[in-house]
C-alpha cells in the first residue's frame, strides 16, 4: 500500500518525538492475539494477530524417508503463502517470491543448521522412527491473511505456537512385517491408535526455537515491531532472531539504506532482550493452553 | 463402507436431509473492503472483496458493466492429506470460473461500469461442499463491502448414495463416487445461478436430488439473512442510527 | 404513503411499494424492481418528512461519489492540465489545475504525486470519472485546497457522515474542549488531522479511529484518558 508523502513525513517526525502513529512508545509491540488448535485436520495449528497482521499456520506430520546426510533426523519443510485475501497484489503468482524468502527465513529459525548436533531449534533427532529408514516429516504451512507490517516476525511466532501445539502419534513398528525377505525386509510401521485420547506426544526442542524481532531505524529513532508505514519511513529494518536465553541466533538487514555498524551491537542487544521477553510470555501461555483438538 | 445405516443415520450421525452446522462471521479482515468466513460442518472458507476500483488491465475493461475477478485457493493445511496445491491447479481454476459465473449473476454489474471487483476465496478447512461454501462466503463478503447485489445467493450441495438422497455431503460421502449436485439460488426469485452435476442419474432421481438441494439452499439463505441482519442492525445501533 | 420507519434492509429486500402518483426520489442503495423499491445493499432505510425522498445508509469502506460531497483526495498524477486524484472510489477522479482559488495559466498550484487536497465533487455519474473542484461556483476556496502536513485517518462511510453532522460529533467536541487541532473530513472515508504538536495530532487521530462505536459517555472517558496522558 502506498502512503502519501504527508503521512511519511509526519510518521518520521513523530517517531523522533517518541510517539508512533498508533500511540505506541518506540519499544512497544502491537497487541498480540493468539488462537491455538483452530484447524481440525492439522497435527498442530495456530493463528496470530499482531495489530492488523494476521497469519495462520498449520502443521502436518507424515512419515517419510530421511535425508541421506542426516539419516537419524526428522525433516521439516516450511512454506509461506501470501493469500490473495491480504491484497490483490498477491493474486496468482504475485506473492510467490516473497513467500519463498519468508519460508527460507522461517525454516532457518525453526531448525538448526546441523540437526545431528542438536540445539538451536526443534530437535529433529527425536523425530526419527527407524534410523536411516523412516522419520517424521513436518510440513509447516503458513498462510498470510493480512499484512500490516512485521510479517516475518509473525510467521515465526505463529509457527512456534503451532509447533508447541503439535502432537505426533506414537509409532509402533514390526521388523519384517513388510515387503522383502530376511535382512532386506522392510519394517512395517503402524501409527498407534490414539485410544486413550492423549493425542500423541509433543515435539522436543520447541523451547529452543528463537523468535524474530524487527527493529526499524527511522532517522534517529529505533522502533520495535514497525507497521507498514514505519517500514516505509525507516532507513533500514533489522530482523534479529533471539532465543529464550536472550542469545542472538541470527540477524538480517533490509531497507533502503544501510545500517551504521556502530549502532549494530546496541540494536542486536535490544532485539534480543525484546525477543526473550516475548518468548517467556508465550511459553507461559502454551503451558496452560488446552491441547490441539481438546 | 456403509454410508447410511438401516436406522437412517449417516457416518457423522446426521439424517439424510439434514444440513451440517452452519456458522459465519463478517468483516474479519482489515485491509479488504469486505470479508466473511462461512462454515458448513468442518468446511471453512474465507472470502475477501476488494473494490469496486479501476480496472487493472485496460483492455479487459467493459464500458457498460463491472468485471469480476475471482480466485479460489486452498490452504496447504486445509485437506486431510496435506497437498501443496497452489492456485493454478486445474481444479482451483475451474472453481474460480464457476464461482465467478454465479457472482456475475448476483452482483448488479451494470451499476458500476468500467470498474473491477476482486473476489478472493481461501479455503481454510475442506470437508466437502467447498464450492458452495465459497459462494456463500463470497456473497456475504460482497454484502459487507457494500457492492450492490440483486439478492443474497445461497448455495448447497446434495448427492445420492445407497438409494438415499443426501443433503450437504461431507468429504467421505463426496468421495464415495455417487452423483453430486451443487447449486446456488437467489431466494427471493428462486432462480438458480449455479447448477453443476457430475455422474449419470435417472431423471426422477435427479429431480429428487435437485429439490433436496434447493431446500438446502433455502435453509442456508435464511441463515445467511438472519446473520447479516443481526450484523447490520448491531452496527446501526452501535452508531445510533436505529434504536433497539 | 407508507412511512418507512428506519428499517434495516438487506440486498434483495423490498422496502416499499412504488406510489401510484407523485415523484419519489431514490438515493444510493435503492433501485426499482417491478412495482417496488428494492434495497441492493445492507443498511438502514430513511425517508424525509414529506416522503418524497428515500435513501439507504450503510457502512462501507469504499466510497461511491455523489455530486456535492466534500472529499479528501490524494494526488496520483498529472495529465496535461488535469490532476488525477484517488478518492477511494471505483474510479480515479479528475481535478483541473485551474479549479483552485486564484489559479491562472501562469500561476498553477504546485502539487505533486502524494499530496493531499480537500475538494468538492462537482460532477459524478455512473459512467464517467468524478470531477472535482477546489473552488465553489463563485470561485472562492472557502475551506478547500491543498492540505499540508498532518496525517490521514481512514474511516467508514457512516462514520464520515457522523463526523460531518451538525451539531458536531461527540468525539470532535470532546477533543476540542482541551486541544487545538484542525480536521478536514471527507465523505469518502478519509479524514485529515493536523495540529501544532505531533503528539496532539496522533492523539486526535487515534481518538477518531477508536470512537466509531462508542457512546458519547464512553467517548468522553476515552478522550479524558488520552488527554491526561499527554499533560
Amino acid at each position: 500500500m502506498s502512503h502519501s508523502s504527508a503521512e511519511i513525513d509526519f510518521c518520521t517526525q513523530s517517531c523522533q518525538h517518541g510517539i508512533r502513529l498508533d500511540g505506541r512508545a518506540c519499544e512497544d509491540f502491537r497487541p498480540l492475539e493468539l488462537e491455538l488448535g483452530l484447524i481440525a485436520q492439522a497435527s498442530g495449528s495456530a493463528r496470530l494477530h499482531l495489530g492488523s497482521t494476521d497469519v495462520i499456520v498449520g502443521v502436518k506430520a507424515e512419515v517419510g524417508a530421511p535425508l541421506r546426510e542426516h539419516p537419524d533426523c526428522g525433516r521439516l519443510q516450511a512454506t509461506v503463502e501470501m493469500s490473495s485475501c491480504a491484497s490483490p497484489e498477491y493474486e496468482g503468482r504475485g506473492g510467490e517470491l516473497w513467500g519463498l524468502q519468508l519460508a527460507q527465513a522461517l525454516e532457518a529459525s525453526l531448525v538448526p543448521e546441523h540437526p545431528e548436533k542438536g540445539g538451536g531449534g526443534l530437535d529433529l533427532r527425536s523425530l526419527s522412527i527407524i534410523p536411516g529408514k523412516a522419520v517424521w516429516l513436518l510440513y509447516v504451512d503458513a498462510l498470510v491473511l493480512n499484512d500490516g507490517g512485521g510479517v516475518l516476525c509473525v510467521c515465526v511466532c505463529v509457527a512456534l505456537a503451532a509447533l508447541s501445539n503439535t502432537r505426533v502419534c506414537v509409532c509402533v513398528f514390526t521388523m519384517g512385517g513388510g515387503a522383502g525377505e530376511g535382512d532386506a525386509a522392510e519394517p512395517e510401521i503402524e501409527l498407534e491408535d490414539d485410544e486413550e485420547g492423549e493425542g500423541g506426544r509433543p515435539l522436543q526442542g520447541v523451547a529452543e526455537v528463537p523468535l524474530i524481532v524487527s527493529l526499524g531505524q527511522v532517522d534517529n529513532a529505533v522502533v520495535v515491531d514497525p507497521t507498514c508505514l514505519e517500514e516505509q519511513c525507516a532507513a533500514s529494518v533489522m530482523h534479529i532472531a533471539a532465543n529464550a536465553r536472550g542469545e542472538v541466533c541470527g540477524v538480517q538487514q533490509s531497507g533502503r539504506q544501510g545500517v551504521d555498524p556502530a549502532a549494530l551491537v546496541a540494536l542486536m542487544e535490544r532485539g534480543a532482550a525484546a525477543g526473550s521477553e516475548v518468548l517467556a510470555s508465550l511459553h507461559a501461555y502454551f503451558k496452560q493452553a488446552p491441547q490441539q483438538g481438546t | 463402507m456403509e454410508y447410511v445405516t438401516p436406522e437412517g443415520l449417516r457416518i457423522d450421525g446426521r439424517r439424510p436431509k439434514e444440513l451440517r452446522r452452519l456458522d459465519c462471521s463478517l468483516d474479519v479482515l482489515q485491509s479488504a473492503d469486505g470479508s466473511a468466513v462461512f462454515q458448513m460442518g468442518n468446511t471453512k472458507v474465507l472470502a475477501a472483496v476488494f473494490g469496486p476500483h479501476e480496472v487493472e488491465v485496460r483492455n479487459q475493461m467493459k464500458e457498460d458493466k463491472a468485471i469480476i475477478k475471482c480466485e479460489y485457493a486452498m490452504a496447504a493445511f486445509s485437506t486431510g492429506e496435506r497437498r501443496k496445491r497452489g492456485k493454478s491447479d486445474r481444479r482451483s481454476q475451474e472453481l474460480s470460473l464457476v464461482i465467478k459465473a454465479a457472482l456475475e449473476q448476483t452482483v448488479m454489474v451494470e451499476l458500476l461500469p468500467r470498474t473491477q471487483i476482486d473476489v478472493y476465496v481461501q479455503v481454510l478447512q475442506a470437508d466437502g461442499g467447498t464450492r458452495v461454501a465459497a459462494i456463500n462466503a463470497a456473497v456475504l463478503a460482497l454484502a459487507s463491502a457494500g457492492v450492490p447485489l440483486r439478492d443474497l445467493a445461497a448455495g448447497c450441495a446434495a448427492g445420492y448414495l445407497e438409494g438415499h438422497s443426501l443433503l450437504d455431503l461431507n468429504f467421505q460421502e463426496d468421495s464415495a463416487g455417487g452423483p453430486d449436485c451443487s447449486i446456488a439460488l437467489h431466494p427471493n426469485s428462486d432462480r438458480l445461478v449455479l447448477l453443476q452435476m457430475d455422474s449419470r442419474l435417472p431423471m426422477d432421481t435427479f429431480e429428487a436430488v435437485l429439490n433436496l438441494a434447493q431446500d438446502g439452499c433455502r435453509a442456508v439463505a435464511s441463515f445467511m439473512r438472519q446473520r447479516l441482519l443481526e450484523h447490520t442492525r448491531k452496527l446501526a445501533m452501535a452508531r445510533g442510527a436505529v434504536r433497539a | 404513503m407508507a412511512n418507512v420507519e428506519k428499517k434495516v434492509c438487506l440486498p434483495g429486500d423490498l422496502v416499499q411499494k412504488l406510489p401510484e402518483e407523485g415523484v419519489l426520489r431514490l438515493g444510493p442503495g435503492l433501485e426499482t424492481r417491478e412495482q417496488h423499491v428494492a434495497a441492493v445493499k445492507s443498511g438502514v432505510a430513511h425517508q424525509n418528512k414529506s416522503g418524497s425522498l428515500l435513501w439507504l445508509e450503510g457502512r462501507q469502506k469504499r466510497y461511491i461519489p455523489a455530486e456535492g460531497d466534500v472529499v479528501v483526495g490524494t494526488i496520483v498524477d498529472r495529465y496535461g492540465e488535469t490532476f488525477t486524484v484517488d478518492i477511494n472510489g471505483p474510479l480515479l477522479a479528475l481535478l483541473p489545475q485551474l479549479a483552485f482559488e486564484g489559479a491562472t495559466r501562469r500561476n498553477r498550484p504546485n502539487l505533486k504525486s502524494g499530496d493531499l487536497v480537500y475538494a468538492r465533487v462537482a460532477a459524478a455519474s455512473r459512467d464517467l470519472e468524478p470531477q472535482l473542484s477546489c473552488v465553489d461556483n463563485l470561485g472562492r476556496a472557502t475551506v478547500m485546497g491543498p492540505l499540508k502536513d498532518g496525517i490521514l485517518v481512514q474511516v467508514t462511510s457512516s462514520q464520515a457522515r457522523a463526523l460531518l453532522a451538525s451539531p458536531p460529533a461527540p468525539v470532535l467536541q470532546a477533543l476540542g474542549a482541551s486541544l487545538q487541532y484542525e480536521v478536514a473530513v471527507g465523505q469518502n472515508g478519509r479524514v485529515w488531522v493536523c495540529s501544532a504538536s505531533p503528539r496532539t495530532t496522533v492523539l486526535v487521530a487515534n481518538a477518531i479511529s477508536a470512537s466509531e462505536f462508542l457512546s458519547p459517555l464512553q467517548i468522553q472517558t476515552l478522550v479524558g484518558r488520552l488527554v491526561a496522558q499527554i499533560q
